[in-house]
């Protein structure tokens, strides 16, 4: 559960450093801002500064020259003027409708008389005047001043309110900007003395500003950053000159607001407008600065350090991201680790646990393995020493002994004997149960015909103890499917237990089905079992009574093979009883049993052609009086995919040998009525079964014997089941035609070879599907087995191939495969090939089984 | 006249070793069971016990035990006979009280040779019986 929280958190905490570095380098973005934005403003201010000290300086040298030339030009009319003579104040005149003393120099009036000043503006331009004192005021008497409608601009006076007239009635000059009649002038004012030294006029020199050229042309090139302007105004704020970027409609509001009188600084727009005086003048400097400039500038500069600081950021971001990412793993790994160790604390010790119970298991298990050897060791002796002890005693007594008593003592021999092979056999099987060495063959069957093949064989028994017998819902009863032998040996099993434990009584086999069931009931009327011995009833070697052995016989082992074989097929014994009463034994099974190794491959076996399964099955016909020995051939060779008939006497033998055609009869010697030597004569004298190979089983080294009768070979009893096999086999005609193995892995491929040699046939080998259709093409084997994941043409296709093409329709085809089958796998592989086996879940011998039984002998 | 006291329920054995034991002069007396081979214990006094241990109702040890607990018991003779041939059952069968053992299946031979012997130490003649 968390293990996948560790890392999510971890990763939350480099997302959260995240935001707290990005909110910093915010915020030192928000305090960069205002302190670039801040630069930027005192830059700009500077830089407006520069602009009016340009403009300051400009107006400076300008004032420098305008003075100058004021002065230079005074000078030139005062020395001009003295020149006449020295100035004194004539009579009283009338100029202009206006009382004025004479000016005059020498004897020269100057009233009206222009000679002068003309020739002055004539060489050095501008304008000039000269001025007679008149009362207070100073009249023109002199100028080339024109008035607005062109006429001289004599009898006009000096300006009362200028700043000149101050300067001039207190017998000083004055140099400076002056406004005369609505324009600027730059003007010297030279008061004039008589010889006393009184002021008596004025001389008068002035220049308009108009032509500064070169304060223009500089002012047009000037910025505050890229949309600030500069601009000059006059005293009337009228606007001189500005910077080019000057808008038209701020020409026009600028003067409009400087009138307003806001102050040094106002905003008019997103302009803040600096005025600063130029006070010699009183012009007016004004410098705009335009704020988004301002905010562009700071936005760019911001932006540009800061990119490459998010830059950084970034990769730092990614870079601890990944780190982030490794970290987590390696935290996560760590973690695991921790929690691994843990876990692997926890198993040492669930393990110690476990350790401990296995060992009072084992412990358990091997006293029950000590009981049970002691008991099977007992259980042995017992007929073994019958045995020994009446044959001794036979040895002994033989001479003096009645023929009749000695076949007494012969027969408690005989059936000692029988009872230990039995007793082997059980021991046997039971072995193989536990070793979990016993397979199950499952087939279908009617369930009555199960039934009538057990009445047929118990029939005996049931008689012996004066029983009666019956069977109720055997009708309508049904197929089921099953492991066939073991589940007539179950049904045996408790039919004759049944039948031992009562004396003249009743004996019922009650058959129930449903859809998903088939119970068979074994009820008897006998001696019945307390709990208690039920409790034991299914434990091997357990009889519900240590004595019963020696009363009824029995293995003691016969319930507790049957209930694993019942077990084994999903199914369950169960039992009832009453002492005294009579017992019920109930097999439950399911109707259709499943081998849980098995259950997908079953199905496609069970679809592919069953007839050709079938006929694989090499059929023997055993002929022996013993049902116990015919059940024994039943199990041991059925086992081995051998298809097994039976005959009670020779000629029930002869008959069923005609009409089935076995491919061998296993024929017992020794037989009531007509035996073994007489059947093998009759069926070597029928033309129709001469060719039949016929084996004698007999207690005696008959050897000559046999061969002299036309027998093809001949088997001691007790039966050695694997000679008894190969025996069959060596005279079952066989097929010599190869199987081809298709398999990729070479490994696989030699294993398989040599299980299919083991089985007793020649392999062909194929690596992948291309050699195994080319090998088709050239020879028909009797056997494919095939692999289905391999290169060119995988088994799928080979499959798709060979079953399309009329020689290897009928070609038996054996999947084994490591793959898990899909549906779709299944639905491409049924009624196309007649079985599969998984790789690594059958066993050597399982393949060579099946391999067994699904070749096709030649008949 | 050596008496001897087979309790044995296995028939056939019962019958076998009854017969071989008649033949070689001996007395017999048979029980089927522990109950009555206790019961015959005292009924028949034979001076030797063959007693099997794997018996019905009470077993060999707990049939044993009680024989030798009564006065006569205690002087007759107990072999145990057991199909049991694990190590220990000679142990099991000494301490309920046996004078000696044998398995099964019996070498009867040495079975005589141990009943001799038995005989010998209580100072019964064994019979002269055909080997």
């Amino acid at each position: 559960m968390s293990d996948s929280h560790d890392s999510q958190s971890l990763r939350r905490r480099v997302i959260a450093w995240f935001v707290l570095v990005i909110s910093l380098v915010a915020a030192a973005a928000g305090i960069g801002w205002w302190r670039v934005y801040e630069a930027m403003h005192s830059r700009a201010t500077s830089e407006a500064q520069r602009a009016v000290d340009l403009v300051r300086t400009q107006l400076e040298s300008a004032d420098t020259v305008y003075a100058s030339m004021t002065r230079a030009c005074v000078s030139v009319l005062e020395a001009e003027a003295l020149a006449l003579g020295t100035p004194s104040l004539g009579e009283q005149v009338t100029l202009q409708s206006r009382s004025v003393p004479e000016l005059r120099f020498g004897t020269t009036v100057i009233n009206e008389r222009y000679d002068l000043v003309d020739g002055v503006v004539a060489r050095l331009g501008g304008t000039a005047t000269l001025f007679v004192k008149s009362g207070d005021e100073f009249v023109r008497v002199s100028t080339n001043v024109k008035r607005a409608d062109g006429t001289r601009a004599i009898g006009t006076i000096l300006d009362p309110k200028g700043p000149a007239i101050v300067q001039v009635r207190a017998g000083r000059s004055f140099t400076g900007l002056v406004e005369i009649l609505g324009r600027s002038y730059y003007t010297h004012y030279e008061p004039i003395r008589d010889t006393q030294g009184t002021t008596i006029g004025v001389y008068y020199a002035g220049y308009p500003i108009e032509t500064l050229e070169q304060l223009a042309r500089a002012l047009r090139d000037v910025r505050v950053l890229e949309h600030g302007y500069v601009a000059l105004c006059n005293a009337n704020s009228d606007l001189l000159y500005h910077s080019s970027n000057l808008k038209d409609n701020a020409r026009q509001a600028l003067p409009v607001e400087l009138r307003k009188e806001h102050g040094v600084r106002f905003t008019m727009g997103d302009h803040e407008v600096q005025v600063v005086p130029y006070e010699p003048w009183k012009f007016q400097i004004v410098t705009s600065l335009y704020t988004p400039d301002l905010r562009a500038r700071t936005f760019l500069l911001v932006r540009e350090s800061l990119g490459i600081l998010l830059v950084v950021l970034l990769v730092v971001l990614v870079v601890s991201w990944k780190l982030a990412g490794r970290l987590a793993d390696a935290l996560e790994l760590a973690r695991r680790s921790r929690v691994l160790a843990e876990e692997a604390r926890g198993q040492a010790e669930e393990a110690r646990l476990r350790a401990d119970e296995a060992r009072v298991v084992a412990e358990q298990a091997s006293r029950t393995k000590s009981a049970f050897l002691a008991n099977m060791s007992h259980e042995l002796r017992t007929p073994m020493n019958a045995i020994i002890g009446y044959s001794e005693m036979l040895d002994e007594e033989l001479e003096e002994m009645e023929p009749d008593e000695a076949r007494a003592d012969l027969k408690k021999i005989h059936a000692a004997g029988k009872h230990l092979l039995s007793l082997i056999n059980d021991v046997l099987d039971l072995s193989k149960i536990e070793a979990g060495r016993m397979t199950l063959y499952l087939e279908e069957f009617e369930v009555s015909q199960l039934v009538e093949d057990v009445l047929a064989t118990i029939q005996p028994l049931i008689a012996k103890n004066g029983n009666r017998l019956e069977v109720r819902g055997l009708q309508g009863a049904g197929r089921m499917r099953a492991d066939l032998t073991k589940t007539r040996q179950t049904l045996l099993n408790l039919l004759s237990n049944a039948s031992k434990f009562t004396d003249h009584g009743l004996v019922e086999l009650v058959v129930d089905t449903d859809e998903t069931a088939v119970r068979l009931q074994v009820r008897d009327s006998g001696i019945g079992m307390t709990d208690e011995q039920m409790s034991r009833l299914f434990e091997a070697f357990v009889q519900a009574d240590s004595s019963t052995t020696r009363k009824f016989g029995g293995t003691g082992l016969g319930l507790a093979i049957s209930r694993r074989f019942v077990r084994m097929m999903g199914g369950e014994i169960r039992v009832s009883s009453q002492l005294g009463q009579g017992s019920v034994f109930t097999i439950e099974l399911p109707r259709q049993v499943v081998d849980a190794e098995a259950t997908a491959v079953a199905e496609i076996a069970a679809e592919a052609t069953p007839s050709a399964r079938i006929a694989g099955h090499a059929r023997i016909l055993v002929v022996d009086d013993d049902p116990h020995a015919r059940e024994l051939v039943r199990r041991n060779l059925t086992r081995e995919g051998f298809e097994v008939l039976e005959a009670a006497d020779g000629a029930t033998g002869i008959a069923r040998a005609k009409e089935l055609k076995p491919d061998v009869i296993l024929l017992d010697v020794m037989m009531p009525g007509r035996d073994g030597w007489s059947t093998l004569a009759a069926l070597k004298a029928d033309p129709e079964l001469a060719h039949t190979p016929v084996i004698m089983s007999t207690m005696l080294e008959n050897r000559e014997l046999s061969f002299a009768m036309g027998a093809a070979d001949y088997m001691r009893k007790p039966v050695d089941w694997s000679r008894l096999e190969s025996m069959i086999r060596r005279h079952t005609p066989v097929d010599t035609r190869p199987v081809l193995v298709v398999e990729d892995d070479p490994a696989s491929r030699e294993m398989l070879v040599r299980l299919v040699q083991k089985a007793g046939h020649t392999a062909v080998e194929a690596r992948d599907g291309r050699e195994a259709l080319d090998i088709l093409a050239k020879q028909r084997p009797q056997l494919i087995l095939l692999d289905l994941m391999m290169p060119h043409v995988d088994g799928f296709d080979f499959v798709e191939r060979l079953r399309s093409n009329e020689l290897g329709a009928n070609i038996p085809v054996l999947v084994v495969t490591a793959k898990s089958l899909t549906p779709d796998d299944l639905e491409r592989l049924t009624g196309k090939v007649d079985d599969v086996l998984r790789k690594g879940s059958f066993r050597a011998d399982e393949l060579v089984s099946r391999i067994r039984t699904l070749v096709n002998p030649v008949k | 006249m050596a008496k001897i006291l087979l309790v044995e329920d296995n028939e056939m054995n019962r019958d076998m070793l009854s017969r071989r034991l008649l033949r070689r002069g001996y007395e017999v007396s048979l029980a089927v069971d522990g109950a009555e081979g206790v019961a015959m214990a005292e009924s028949a006094q034979p001076a030797v016990i063959l007693m099997d241990m794997d018996l019905p109702i009470i077993d060999g040890w707990e049939a044993t035990r009680r024989i030798k607990a009564t006065a006569h018991g205690a002087r007759m003779a107990i072999i145990g006979l057991t199909a049991h041939a694990m190590s220990g059952d000679r142990e099991k069968c000494m301490a309920a009280g046996c004078d000696d053992y044998d398995t099964k299946p019996v070498d009867f031979a040495r079975l005589t040779e141990k009943i001799a012997a038995q005989l010998a130490r209580m100072g019964v003649p064994a019979p002269e019986g055909k080997s």
